[in-house]
């Protein structure tokens, strides 16, 4: 009797073992199914945007975005490690940082103004000039300029490899180790996820929330998308830009000459990509070289029809604004804050 | 034996494969047909004497200088027969630089007798907006240092000369004022048409030396006036560099069969 127990436990031992392992090799076998992490992921689309357009060779995943995200933050891109791409575009401040022009390295600032980068996957190009096609690209630019980061990409990709946990990251991501591409696709990939949220005016717009802007906003807005304002010809649609180039007057000579840079045409000089104005109040200072320090200014600007210029726009002209309409143009453009 | 059998087997490919390469098919007769290899050779030189980083040279006038960095894309060799075909050009793009410039390049060619040489320096439209990420080093079209790419331009610079110049009116003062050339833009290509006379032999293959004359290129830069060009804030200057390089190539000799 007891060694027929003895057998039976044996029995349900081995049985037991037999099911253990093979459940083991089950979760195995399915886990990289189970994984999440790797799969394509879908960025949530603020309403009124069409879906963005992405590179086929960096869709995003959890993984790459989580490794973009770290990257963004890690002052490891720059020459002596103290600027990271968050150095310039702050969380805080709508992903701009408040300064006319960034500080780089060693003391010295960039050339322009840091733009905002939300909604930047809808940029057909990129930089204030438009020289730089991709997001992907763009990850160069900082890097290389003295002003900002001031290194050597291939210098950075050198100290991604000396660190085993961004190498299991990008093995995780990618499927291969820390590189040129790499690195550029995974900043990329996390810089399209950040999307606007939806603003009062979104509200207003969508949900038909007559609360939503107050009378002061609503009165701004037909402003704006009037032919008195006539903003709406420049900064329309979902993002409030059309991504032109233009010249709007902000000087009679430039000392950048913006587009022209790029195009070596006359016609060109001056001209800067028209930019969102989505959570333009967290934004400031505006324009190319951040002159201008506050939204009212801006609206002023623009009222007098700014300075002289061969090439500037036709729509630039002056505006016979009140001060109370003026306020009221200011207040509709701090509904376009994401909540 | 497994591992014995894919060694023989990738003998076997290996084999057949330089066989095809080197036009040895019996099936073909066509001799006019059959590929052979041209070596081809770039050597940078100043008043005839290969260029060496640092040396002092001097400008026609007596004005002292040196050169620290030139290096250009070279792409698209190719050469014309005798009869005026073409040889379909080389579709690969090289960095000349100053690790390369004493390494021979091989081009595949037909056999046959030959009278010109051609190549052009700086790259096409499309490989010259290009995406510089999707390369790796060595890669010349790769991201490296010294930069060959404007990364705030999506363009490559299709030619670069640096040094150091003696800027004093008399031309008797220190070589201490930097000059710098960076030349791009899809404009700035430039074919390079070198009449010359060689054969590529049946069997074994033929190398040329060709020398880049920097002076000939220097002399028509007032260094007192003209020290830098991005191409972009001086394009008359960037012009004439790509134009006087053009007449800066000449074969100097002819192997018969180095290879």
């Amino acid at each position: 009797m007891e060694k027929q127990t003895r057998f039976v436990v044996f029995v349900l031992c081995v049985c037991g073992a037999g099911i253990g392992i093979g459940l083991i090799g089950v979760y195995f076998y399915f886990s990289p199914f189970l994984d999440q992490s790797n799969q394509i992921v879908h960025y949530k689309i603020p309403r009124g945007f069409p879906y963005p357009l992405i590179p086929v060779d960096n869709q995003p995943t959890k993984n790459r975005i989580a490794l973009g995200k770290q990257l963004f933050l890690d002052p490891i891109l720059s020459k002596d490690s103290t600027i990271s791409c968050a150095s310039c575009h702050k969380e805080s401040a709508a992903f701009a940082d408040g300064l006319p022009k960034s500080k780089g390295i060693n003391g010295n600032f960039a050339l322009r103004n840091a733009p905002t980068i939300i909604n930047c996957a809808y940029l057909p190009y990129t930089t204030w000039d438009g020289g730089v096609p991709t997001l992907e690209q763009q990850v160069l630019v900082p890097i290389a300029n003295p002003l900002e980061m001031g290194f050597d990409i291939n210098k950075v990709v050198e100290r991604l490899k000396r660190d085993r946990n961004y190498v299991s990251l990008f093995k995780s991501a990618y499927q291969q180790g820390p590189s040129v591409y790499t690195l550029t696709r995974a900043i990329a990939c996390y810089e399209r996820s950040l999307l606007s949220t939806g603003s009062r005016y979104d509200r207003f717009l969508y949900e038909k929330d007559t609360t939503a802007l107050t009378q002061s906003e609503k009165k701004g807005k037909d402003l704006f998308f009037g032919e008195r304002g006539e903003c709406f010809h420049c900064h329309g649609e979902y993002n409030f830009t059309d991504y032109s180039f233009k010249n709007n007057g902000l000087s009679e000579i430039y000392a950048d000459s913006g587009r022209a840079r790029i195009t070596l045409s006359r016609s060109d000089v001056g001209k800067f990509k028209v930019p969102s104005l989505r959570n333009i109040a967290r934004t400031a200072p505006y324009m190319h070289n951040g002159s201008i320090v506050t939204l009212e200014l801006a609206v002023d600007h623009y009222a007098r029809g700014g300075y002289a210029h061969p090439n500037k726009s036709g729509l630039i002209k002056p505006i016979n604004l009140t001060d109370k309409e003026k306020s009221e143009l200011v207040d509709f453009l701090k509904a376009l804050s994401d909540d | 034996m497994k591992r014995i059998f894919f060694s023989c087997l990738s003998w076997i490919l290996v084999t057949v494969g330089l066989f095809s390469m080197a036009g040895c098919s019996a099936s073909k007769n066509n001799v006019s047909g059959k590929t052979s290899a041209l070596f081809v050779r770039v050597q940078a030189t100043v008043n005839g004497e290969d260029l060496k980083y640092g040396s002092v040279y001097k400008t026609s006038s007596g004005r002292q200088f040196r050169i620290s960095d030139f290096r250009y894309y070279l792409t698209r060799i190719g050469a014309t027969r005798s009869d005026g075909t073409q040889n379909a050009p080389f579709d690969s793009v090289i960095l000349i630089s100053p690790d390369l410039q004493s390494s021979y390049l091989r081009v595949p060619v037909l056999q046959g007798a030959y009278k010109s040489l051609q190549f052009t320096i700086g790259l096409d439209s499309l490989k010259n907006h290009g995406d510089p990420t999707v390369y790796a080093l060595p890669h010349p079209l790769a991201i490296q240092t010294p930069s060959m790419h404007w990364d705030w331009n999506s363009g490559y610079l299709f030619l670069k000369l640096e040094g150091l110049v003696d800027t004093t009116v008399q031309a008797n003062g220190p070589i201490n004022t930097e000059y710098f050339y960076h030349i791009g833009l899809d404009t700035m290509l430039r074919a390079v048409d070198i009449p010359i006379a060689f054969s590529v032999p049946s069997s074994g293959a033929c190398s040329l030396d060709v020398r880049c004359g920097i002076d000939s290129i220097i002399a028509h830069i007032d260094f007192l006036k003209e020290r830098s060009t991005h191409t972009f804030d001086n394009l008359p200057l960037a012009q004439r560099i790509m134009d006087r390089i053009i007449n800066s190539f000449a074969v100097v000799n002819i192997h018969p069969a180095i290879q």
